[in-house]
């Protein structure tokens, strides 16, 4: 994950890591500490609490348990008062002593009801509770089960302020790189910027020394342009050819590399010796350019985090020798600007396609302040802007690149797309002065919730495409461009949104003409969308065709266009009650989660899905025991184009007798690729498997209609 | 009987050639398979059999196949003759199939197949009214 991750960015990084946090939660067990004396005791608990299906691990004493606790992670901990040596009183008093045992609960096991002065020991070193000996098996059980899922609830909690903290990192290396392509640097001399980037590159990832490499015109020969620091890789007149020796095959992969000292040529001498490599190709519109390197002398410790932001610093600074290298050719700086600041890709998402054009003015002196972007938020929402300065020139993409930058920030620390304006008015009405009017267009896009929710201070609505061609504009609550009154601050509206719509984000030079009405310009886009191409890309070219045929635009014009693939909405979590009446309740809910989830699935195959699920809700509605509320719950998820269903319920799968038997589970495995039946004391567990791609199930009986005796 | 709106799925009484026909529309699941066995034993007439069309079910599952089962077993204990009418493109087929009801009950493709079923039917007790 971590080096394709780093590959689409910052964004998509985030986003794998949380997909794969809900994948693996299923099998997630947790560990319970038993600690007692007895193994008589240790026993009798492990009997008593097996059935929760967590991973119980025993302890013959305090000691034992303080040495456990030192590797293990545990959501609960049963402890045997009297033991001899470090008893349990003691026991749990060092426990809450250490930082990472501290929130461990503490369930304290007593001999009588009568050792009063003991229990009132044990909560005051840290009892969270105490249960006495002999004790009742389905009281400890309850007790235990509790502390378990307040430890999973705690853990989640961990995850997602990781998460949250990864997202403010994440935050400040935009910042961090804002500094390897601010504006300063883009009048500099190639040689001047190389050894200015590569200064900073060195004080960034705290290495010794650090060079780029550039690919010939039209060779595979690389040759050293630029080195900063100590010792230097190669000599002066190096040439590496891609494709051979250690740094030629990094050149012909798309990822940074991390190289230790053993995989490099060794050095002439000692001093010249770098002990751990960090390499990054070059890549310009997916083109070699050259080769970042990064070495350190001494034993440093490379992490998967170095190397995802040696990937954005090598976009930075491709993008950064690009533009030197235009800048040389003679081309206006402004327009450099402009391009440095758009982005220089979309993030990768596997529910989405994006594509986005930005085409200058006609007018070369105009160039403008345009700008949209695109970011993957923390919790796998996705952030889309677009906006435009009312202005033209250097001091408009200026501003331009402000406010991009800060409406990031403000996505990528949680606001919603209003809240978010709001403190971009600000920033236009604090920081960029009077007489600054800029249009901006943020959206938010949940795919689990299927809704967008925006907001627009002064920007043309986005278009919403359907899968089925058909177009319409969404409604934004009109509100003054930034810069004009900050009293008022942008309203959001919610929209919904199904797998295969496209939102089309655009800025007023699509729409407008000198010589006509916007109105004609929303007509001729509404056309343009609804005859366009399905490709995205090929979508954003057709929409720039016929929006402004052979026009020069006197505005410039952007366009980005997002679409919404039939990937997973997230795993359906329902629970029940266990009746008949449920079971078709359940089965509609799981044929719109699967519509919504997966794209153009066989009608048969969602049909096999369905049957299956019923089945396995019939047999636990049929077998609910115990209470009267008794209830089951159902789980699916979708992964790799292979559905996942699961089926719990606290009574027992029991076949049914008779002739007449024995179809539901029968039916089960005929629709199934894979069938598990856990039947456990506390209820039967029924997992299905289920790959959409495979074909829709035959019988094989032979064609009915054959009466039978 | 809950209101129609409410309802899974409802069952519609016909005559065809004098067999009686039960067209069930919607779904049958465990929730209404009780409910829907009532109805069509309601109105299975006393001289042939009866056909069940289930044309218009868009799902159904084990609770149906127990139910289809159960008529079957019920009627012929009446001497008289179950026919079950599932389209060979219908949901319902594959569930009949996969779990051969049809080497116990006949299933057919076709309304008119299934009322020429009934009436060909030998072995059950003569025609009441249309024979004679």
């Amino acid at each position: 994950v971590g080096l394709s991750g780093s590959e689409n960015g910052i964004d998509g990084e985030l986003v794998d890591r949380s997909e794969g946090g809900d994948a693996d939660r299923f099998d997630d067990r947790v560990a319970i500490l038993l600690v007692d004396d007895h193994r008589e005791n240790l026993t009798a608990l492990e009997a008593v609490l097996e059935p929760l299906g967590e991973r119980l691990v025993s302890a013959g004493s305090g000691e034992q348990a303080l040495r456990a606790l030192l590797h293990e992670d545990v959501a609960v901990i049963l402890l045997d008062v009297r033991m001899p040596g470090m008893d349990g009183l003691e026991t749990a008093r060092i426990i809450r002593s250490r930082p990472r045992t501290r929130h461990i609960p503490i369930i304290f096991l007593t001999a009588q009801a009568s050792e009063v002065e003991d229990i009132a020991l044990a909560y005051a070193s840290g009892a969270v509770d105490y249960v006495v000996k002999p004790f009742e098996p389905d009281v400890l059980r309850a007790k235990v089960s509790v502390f378990v899922e307040l430890s999973r609830e705690r853990a989640e909690r961990v995850r997602q302020s990781r998460a949250r903290a990864k997202a403010e990192a994440v935050a400040a290396t935009v910042r961090k790189l804002q500094i390897v392509s601010d504006a300063a640097l883009a009048h500099l001399e190639l040689d001047q910027l190389l050894s200015e980037l590569l200064e900073r590159a060195n004080t960034l990832f705290d290495t010794d020394t650090a060079g780029v490499l550039l690919v010939e015109d039209d060779s595979t020969l690389m040759s050293l342009r630029a080195t900063q620091g100590q010792p230097s890789l190669l000599a002066e007149d190096e040439q590496v050819v891609v494709g051979e020796g250690v740094l030629g095959r990094v050149a012909r992969q798309r990822h940074p590399v991390l190289l230790s000292a053993a995989e490099l040529p060794p050095p002439p001498d000692a001093a010249s010796m770098i002990d751990a490599l960090l390499v990054a190709p070059l890549l310009s519109s997916g083109r070699l350019i050259g080769l970042l390197y990064l070495g350190a002398r001494r034993s440093r410790r490379f992490g998967p985090e170095d190397l995802e932001l040696l990937a954005l610093a090598a976009e930075r600074v491709a993008i950064a020798i690009e533009h030197a290298q235009l800048f040389a050719r003679g081309l206006e700086l402004v327009e450099i600007l402009q391009h440095s600041l758009l982005p220089e890709r979309l993030p990768a998402h596997p529910r989405l396609e994006l594509a986005a054009r930005y085409l200058p003015s006609g007018f070369a002196a105009q160039v403008g302040g345009d700008w949209y972007d695109a970011i993957v938020l923390a919790d796998g929402r996705i952030g889309v802007m677009i906006g435009d300065i009312v202005g033209h020139g250097v001091r408009a993409a200026t501003i331009m690149g402000e406010l991009r930058n800060s409406l990031r920030a403000f996505a990528i620390e949680g606001h919603s797309p209003g809240e978010a304006l709001r403190q971009l008015d600000r920033v236009v009405q604090t920081t960029l002065g009077p007489g600054m009017v800029a249009t901006v267009l943020f959206l938010i896009l949940d795919w689990d919730a299927g809704t967008v929710t925006l907001a627009s201070a002064g920007h043309p609505p986005p278009a919403v495409l359907s899968a089925d061609g058909e177009v319409h504009f969404l409604e934004t609550d009109a509100c003054l461009p930034l810069g004009i009154d900050a009293t008022v601050a942008p309203s959001e509206t919610i929209h919904p949104l199904a797998a295969g719509d496209s939102l089309v984000l655009f800025t007023d030079g699509l729409v407008e003409r000198r010589d006509e009405s916007m109105e004609t310009g929303f007509d001729r886009l509404r056309t343009a969308l609804h005859e366009g191409p399905r490709d995205v890309e090929a979508l954003c070219d057709h929409v720039l065709e016929q929006s402004l045929g052979d026009h020069p635009s006197h505005d410039d014009v952007a366009v980005l266009i997002v679409r919404l693939l039939g990937q997973p909405v997230g795993p359906l979590d329902l629970t029940f009650p266990a009746t008949a009446e449920s079971v078709p309740v359940v089965r509609h809910r799981l044929r719109a989660w699967l519509s919504a989830t997966a794209e153009a699935v066989d009608a048969a195959v969602a049909q096999d899905l369905e049957l299956a699920c019923s089945e396995a809700c019939t047999n636990a509605v049929r077998h609910a025991y115990g209470p009267a509320d008794a209830t089951f719950s159902v789980r699916a998820d979708l992964h790799d184009g292979e559905v996942v269903l699961e089926v719990r319920d606290q009574g027992s799968w029991r076949e049914p007798r008779g002739a007449q038997g024995g179809w539901g589970l029968r039916l089960i495995r005929a629709v199934c690729d894979a069938v598990e039946v856990d039947r456990r004391r506390d209820g039967t567990r029924v997992r299905m498997h289920r790959d959409l791609r495979s074909a829709p199930v035959h019988s094989p009986a032979p064609a009915a209609g054959v009466p039978t005796a | 009987m809950t209101a129609p709106t409410d309802r899974l799925a409802s069952v519609t009484r016909d005559e065809q050639d004098g067999v009686v026909v039960a067209a069930v529309q919607g779904e049958i699941d465990v929730s209404n398979a009780a409910q829907l066995g009532h109805e069509l034993t309601e109105v299975s007439n006393q001289a042939l059999g009866l056909v069940v069309d289930l044309g218009q079910v868009s799902y159904l599952d084990s609770a149906a196949i127990a139910l289809l089962y159960e008529l079957h077993v019920r009627l012929e204990r009446r001497g008289q003759r179950l026919v079950v009418v599932a389209p060979p493109a219908g949901a319902p087929r594959r569930v009949l199939e996969l779990t051969a009801l049809g080497t116990r009950a006949t299933v057919v493709d076709e309304l008119e197949t299934a009322v020429a079923t009934v009436r060909n039917a030998g072995g059950g007790p003569p025609p009441a009214s249309s024979g004679s």
